[in-house]
């Protein structure tokens, strides 16, 4: 496999499984944030602010394969 | 900006008490607090205001004709009241006593109930009648088809049946027990309505409606009961009927509406404004008891904003005379951390308290961090999007939604703060050259200058440029952060709390280390390696010394901190990237309105979700890595003893 290759598998995966995680993490938020504003929606403006949290993990992969992709020689 | 408070004391005799109540309501700027709060036990000389039975009388009096007027304005039509008619029915009304208001509420009451009873009862009849219809919209639709099939019998009962698709074969058993209970003189005609639902009409003699009623009963079968009113007709008379009905109904309804608010303009504005005095009286009666009194004079305290101190005090000079006195009590440093806290901003700030007051009001003596998110809302937010044309339809958005729905708070408040986010969207726009993704680039629509060595436009998304982007964007969090903790420092020193501020002085020489062993390097700072290792000893002993053991497992949260402010990158990469790619496959079209349109939709989709994530992003950088660094929250709301109807 040439370089090219090799650059988009790894972008890919670095996106890809960082998505994984995010999506499991935001899941999880996601039920008991639907939860609790039911409860309470008042609490609405932080649910969503923590909703965003793990969207750190899949952006910072992102970031990864961006740099993979773009500066990778 | 949190306004400076004087906690104040009205002292006067105590035949002058509601006079000075009054005026204290009129100037609408004191938060009263409850003095009897403070009476020790035992204390003999001051006690709590006592409302004598006949004011507590008046109270009830008026809050019940409160609570009728409410339910007539329930009624009526709002209409548009001028700020002048409401201020002359106001002042003519609040110089009433209680009992001329009693005698003119319940006058105007009686004759508004007269012109308005019988189309009030029109308009809640209709309303009800398509209430109800509308909630058997859904069964009859499903029943409808079946219906049409019946004919029509006199002495005949039909009965829709609902049965859930799993439990049919229940059909078979009601064929078998009707047959024997009406001796076969029955129909029943079923069809699958939807994937879960199976309707049933089941036809037969009148006579014997109680056994069959009965068996279905019994057995909990699903029967669907038509209104009262058409009980005796035919299935698929009443079927049509409802139809017919549920269609005439809203004109019908409109039309009871319109009357009703024609004859609502002579009464809406009196009975608007006598709502909000008959609410001003009771809400001076109430806050009374939060006085003290001595045997011969009364006591209020309470917190304003020391810019309306002298203001307050020369009207209750002018209004009452010298023997009314309001004096500034000095208060210790506990007691000033309970004062309530009002927050001043500026206009373009303002809309941004809504966000800060989502995550508590701010102490007392603290920052108020609003003038800062508004500043770095729209700064992360453009250098997110960054794209003029993203950035005018935003602002068209907001003209637009502004123009239609600019009377609803929620609606001013985000088009405010989307607002300043797209004239940010646009200025970084022209920085990174962007007119819907990379047009200009692509087309040659601008012409590449240097200013200041810099290269502009700075095509983000370049291979040499996207670590550069990548930098600045870690810069932006650097430059936040630090800035975070020296509003954190200043908090700490106002409000004398030595652990935090040596905590956040660690952290500061954390942050100055990182620049020592960057420019180590990157061989700018000669010998940067050995100030570095100083800066982050002294750095994690301070942090120690102030926040102990938690302070110190909280220096990695820094550097996660630092690196989350990438996302200001990611986003603004994915961002351009999915508008080029709207770009590539409008132009992969052969017809240019296909092209067109299929880019028109694909960049609306990117406005949306990118409006919405950067929006999010952004102020989850403020909100969570920003404001963890200095804001308290816990601030008491000030609630200002203050007219309703002003």
């Amino acid at each position: 496999m040439d370089i090219g290759m090799w650059k988009a598998i790894s972008a890919a995966l670095a996106v890809g499984l960082a998505g994984i995680g995010t999506a499991i993490a935001q899941a999880r938020i996601g039920s008991a944030g639907a939860g609790a504003i039911a409860e309470k929606p008042e609490v609405a403006g932080q649910i969503i602010v923590l909703e965003a949290l793990p969207e750190l993990i899949v952006i910072l992969g992102f970031a990864v394969s961006a740099l993979i992709i773009f500066t990778l020689k | 900006m949190i306004l400076k408070m004087s906690k104040v004391q009205i002292v006067g005799p105590r035949r002058y008490f509601y006079d000075t109540l009054s005026v204290l309501h009129n100037e609408g700027v004191l938060h009263i607090e409850d003095v009897s709060k403070k009476i020790a036990p035992g204390e003999t000389l001051l006690r709590k205001m006592k409302v004598d039975d006949e004011r507590l009388e008046r109270e009830q009096l008026l809050d019940k004709l409160k609570q009728k007027v409410d339910a007539i304005l329930r009624i009526l039509e709002p209409s548009e009241i001028s700020p002048q008619e409401s201020e002359k029915y106001y002042q003519a009304y609040m110089g009433m006593s209680c009992e001329q208001i009693h005698e003119e509420v319940e006058k105007m009451l009686t004759e508004v109930e007269e012109q308005t009873k019988e189309l009030a009862a029109k308009k809640t009849a209709l309303e009800t009648e398509y209430a109800t219809y509308s909630r058997y919209e859904g069964i009859l639709k499903k029943i409808g088809p079946l219906a049409r099939n019946l004919i029509a019998l006199e002495g005949y009962t039909t009965v829709a049946l609902l049965v859930d698709r799993k439990y049919k074969k229940v059909l078979d058993i009601i064929r078998e027990e009707v047959g024997k209970i009406t001796k076969n003189q029955y129909e029943l005609v079923s069809t699958d309505v939807d994937e879960n639902t199976t309707a049933a009409l089941l036809v037969f003699n009148k006579i014997f409606d109680e056994q069959v009623n009965a068996f279905l009963y019994a057995e909990k079968v699903n029967q669907i009961r038509l209104p009262e009113e058409l009980a005796d007709k035919p299935f698929n008379e009443a079927y049509s009927y409802m139809k017919e009905r549920i269609e005439v109904l809203p004109q019908e309804i409109g039309k009871v509406r319109e009357e009703l608010r024609e004859v609502s303009k002579g009464w809406y504005a009196k009975l608007k404004t006598i709502r909000d005095v008959l609410e001003d009286r009771c809400e001076e009666l109430r806050v009374a008891s939060f006085a003290g009194e001595t045997d011969y004079t009364f006591v209020i305290e309470g917190w304003v904003p020391s810019k309306y101190l002298h203001k307050l005090q020369k009207e209750l000079a002018r209004k009452i005379g010298e023997k009314v006195v309001l004096t500034e009590v000095p208060v210790s440093h506990e007691e000033l951390e309970g004062a309530p806290v009002v927050m001043e901003n500026p206009r373009w700030a303002k809309p941004f308290e809504e966000i800060v007051n989502m995550f508590g009001t701010p102490r007392y003596g603290t920052i108020d961090p609003t003038a800062m998110l508004a500043l770095f809302y729209p700064l992360f937010f453009g250098f997110i999007i960054g794209d003029i044309g993203y950035g005018l339809m935003l602002l068209l958005i907001c003209y637009l939604m502004r123009r239609k729905w600019g009377k609803i708070y929620f609606v001013r408040v985000a088009t405010s703060m989307l607002s300043l986010a797209g004239i940010m969207a646009v200025f970084f726009g022209f920085l990174f050259g962007e007119f819907f993704g990379s047009l200009p680039e692509w087309y040659h629509w601008v012409r590449e200058v240097e200013i200041f060595g810099i290269h502009l436009p700075f095509y983000r998304i370049r291979e040499h440029n996207i670590l550069t982007y990548a930098g600045i964007a870690l810069a932006l969090g650097v430059a936040h952060l630090t800035l975070g903790f020296v509003l954190g420092v200043v908090n700490a020193y106002r409000e004398k709390a030595k652990g935090h501020l040596l905590e956040k002085v660690g952290f500061l020489l954390l942050i100055l280390s990182l620049f020592f062993i960057l420019g180590e390097t990157l061989k700018l700072i000669p010998g940067g390696g050995m100030i570095f290792l100083l800066l982050l000893l002294g750095g994690i002993a301070l942090i120690a010394a102030g926040g102990g053991v938690e302070g110190v497992f909280h220096i990695p949260t820094l550097m996660s901190n630092i690196f989350s402010y990438i996302r200001l990158m990611a986003l603004g990469v994915a961002g351009v990237i999915l508008a080029d790619v709207a770009n590539q496959l409008a132009t992969s079209f052969g017809s240019i309105w296909t092209g067109i349109t299929i880019a028109i939709f694909l960049h609306l989709i990117n406005i949306v979700f990118h409006t919405f994530s950067s929006t999010i992003h952004s102020l989850r950088l403020n909100v969570l890595e920003f404001f963890n660094k200095f804001y308290e929250p816990g601030g008491r709301v000030y609630k200002p003893f203050k007219r309703v109807g002003r």
